[in-house]
């Protein structure tokens, strides 16, 4: 009796164990492994839209004469100047369509790592004392990322680099945040530290003129499975 | 990356308390130097600026304005008060009358240094003669050396002697302005310079080709006889000019531009102070001391030893 009772808690216990191994096993199994990781982080080609916020940091000298204008046959100019140094911030927002790859290097179950190689076109508005700043462009963010897949929220950390070519070219570092869903992606980024433009005085000193900062999010569809 | 170069001036404050313009100074060496006011006065100062005193003789009293100062030393120099030029050979502590032989008809106009170190006056004679007398005694006395003839010229109100050359002007002739570059070694080498504007002064580059400032922002490449190229960037009065090895400054009301490379070849800019504000000053007088080393005088008293 006694050992008859043993060996059916042995049995059960097994089916237990084994229960509880056949969850995991689920998840486990090889082949289901690879299926499930694919799906999530693969290379794929996405397209979508960013907009932006540049925030302007300007620096500089500005003309607060009588503003009437006089014309000569090389250059218009003031008729009587008053330069005054001002520091003002001025406002630029950018909208931008991407045609970028994800580009996997590294894959686990619960996270991944790769690039995301991205080249836009599209337009910057300019929308407080940002004149003359309207203009179409190129853009061409470039990241490395982070993704984690195995909790509640899929999401990737991002860290690039982008090149501006609207009206006044840029580059800035950008930290980013995706949050990823089967075939959509939505984007939060911003940059830690402004791109610089300086000024050049005729006694030597350096200094800066202009400092462009930005900020945005972005929404991206992805091709293929 | 650099968006612009802008030319600025850093400047030591060496204004005289309570002195009036100052369109006249001298500087003939880095400590002593002479300033003339638009009173009868002349500062003297023997620290580089930092304390002024007050030179008046008794002779000038019943005159007005200085029209000109220029010293070869710190010791030796010359100025025109009231249309007669004094001289000194102790550091202004004495002056005596350089120009015997002036009639009381005709006008002190201007005086100055060149740069052998000449000592020159020109006195306006009439009918378009400027006369131009030179020192070979370090001002004590004045000969004649020639005459510049305008044609058609009523007034001929002043004069410049920068480098080897004298220029005098006048604003006659249908509002036309001639400069002429005048060559101490040779007379014959007179050139006119037929401007819009009425000329304030007159950097010599050599014996055919110069800068003239003037009113309306008048700002002209002189290059040969009746041959100029304006560069308006303004409306405002120029006063004085003056330059070195290539680098040419302008100031007068409310402005200060120069001719310093910035990467636009021949450009003229907009000179502002090192914080990047424009002047709220009237400038009257520059001259260089160093190839980028200057000194500015103005109003109220204002001397500035600046660099660019």
């Amino acid at each position: 009796m006694k050992k008859l009772f043993v060996i059916l808690l042995f049995i059960f216990s097994y089916k237990e164990i084994a229960a509880q191994n056949g969850q995991i096993r689920v998840y486990d199994e090889p082949s289901t492994h690879k299926e499930t990781i694919s799906r999530r982080d693969k290379f794929r080609l996405y397209t979508g839209a960013t907009v932006g916020i540049m925030p302007l940091r300007l620096s500089g000298t500005m003309d607060k004469g009588n503003g009437n204008m006089s014309v000569s046959t090389t250059s218009i100019y003031t008729s009587y100047p008053q330069f005054r140094h001002v520091d003002k911030t001025a406002i630029v927002a950018n909208l931008f369509v991407p045609v970028g790859f994800n580009i996997p290097v590294y894959r686990t179950k619960k996270w991944s790592t790769g690039f995301k190689l991205n080249a836009a076109i599209g337009f910057q508005v300019g929308v407080v004392n940002a004149e003359g700043l309207t203009a179409w462009g190129f853009d061409f963010p470039q990241f490395v990322y982070y993704r984690r897949y195995s909790g509640r929220i899929d999401y990737s950390v991002l860290a690039g680099w982008k090149y501006n070519t609207t009206a006044l070219p840029y580059q800035l570092c950008l930290l980013g945040l995706d949050l990823n869903f089967d075939d959509t992606q939505f984007r939060f980024y911003f940059s830690p530290a402004p791109y610089i433009y300086y000024r050049e005085l005729t006694n030597g000193t350096i200094e800066p003129a202009l400092k462009i900062y930005e900020v945005g999010f972005g929404y991206f569809y992805y091709f293929g499975r | 990356m650099i968006i612009e170069t802008v030319p600025v001036i850093e400047y030591t404050d060496i204004s005289i308390p309570n002195a009036g313009d100052i369109k006249y100074f001298s500087f003939p060496s880095v400590d002593v130097g002479y300033a003339a006011s638009d009173t009868n006065f002349i500062y003297k100062t023997i620290d580089g600026g930092k304390t002024w005193t007050a030179i008046k003789n008794s002779n000038w009293d019943s005159y007005r304005q200085c029209k000109g100062i220029a010293f070869y030393d710190e010791l030796n120099g010359f100025c025109l008060i009231g249309g007669t030029g004094y001289s000194t050979k102790d550091g202004g502590t004495s002056w005596t009358v350089s120009n015997p032989g002036y009639s009381g008809n005709s006008t002190v106009a201007f005086c100055g240094l060149t740069s052998s170190g000449v000592g020159i006056i020109g006195r306006y004679e009439r009918y378009g003669y400027m006369s131009i007398y030179y020192s070979p005694d370090k001002g004590k006395t004045f000969n004649f050396f020639d005459q510049i003839f305008i044609p058609g010229a009523i007034d001929v109100f002043g004069g410049r002697v920068c480098n080897e050359f004298i220029t005098v002007f006048t604003n006659e002739m249908s509002g036309n302005i001639y400069g002429i570059p005048y060559s101490i070694t040779s007379a014959t080498n007179q050139l006119e310079f037929d401007l819009s504007a009425t000329a304030k002064d007159f950097y010599t580059v050599d014996n055919a080709s110069g800068i003239a400032v003037g009113e309306d922002g008048c700002l002209a490449d002189c290059y040969s006889a009746y041959i100029n190229y304006n560069h308006p960037i303004h409306k405002y009065e120029y006063y004085s000019i003056d330059g070195r090895n290539g680098v040419v400054v302008a100031v007068g009301e409310n402005t200060i531009v120069s001719n310093i490379d910035i990467g636009s070849e021949e450009e003229w800019n907009h000179v502002l102070d090192v914080h990047g504000n424009g002047f709220a000053k009237t400038f009257f007088m520059i001259r260089f001391s160093g190839d980028r080393e200057f000194y500015i005088s103005g109003e109220n008293g204002l001397i500035w030893k600046a660099s660019i």
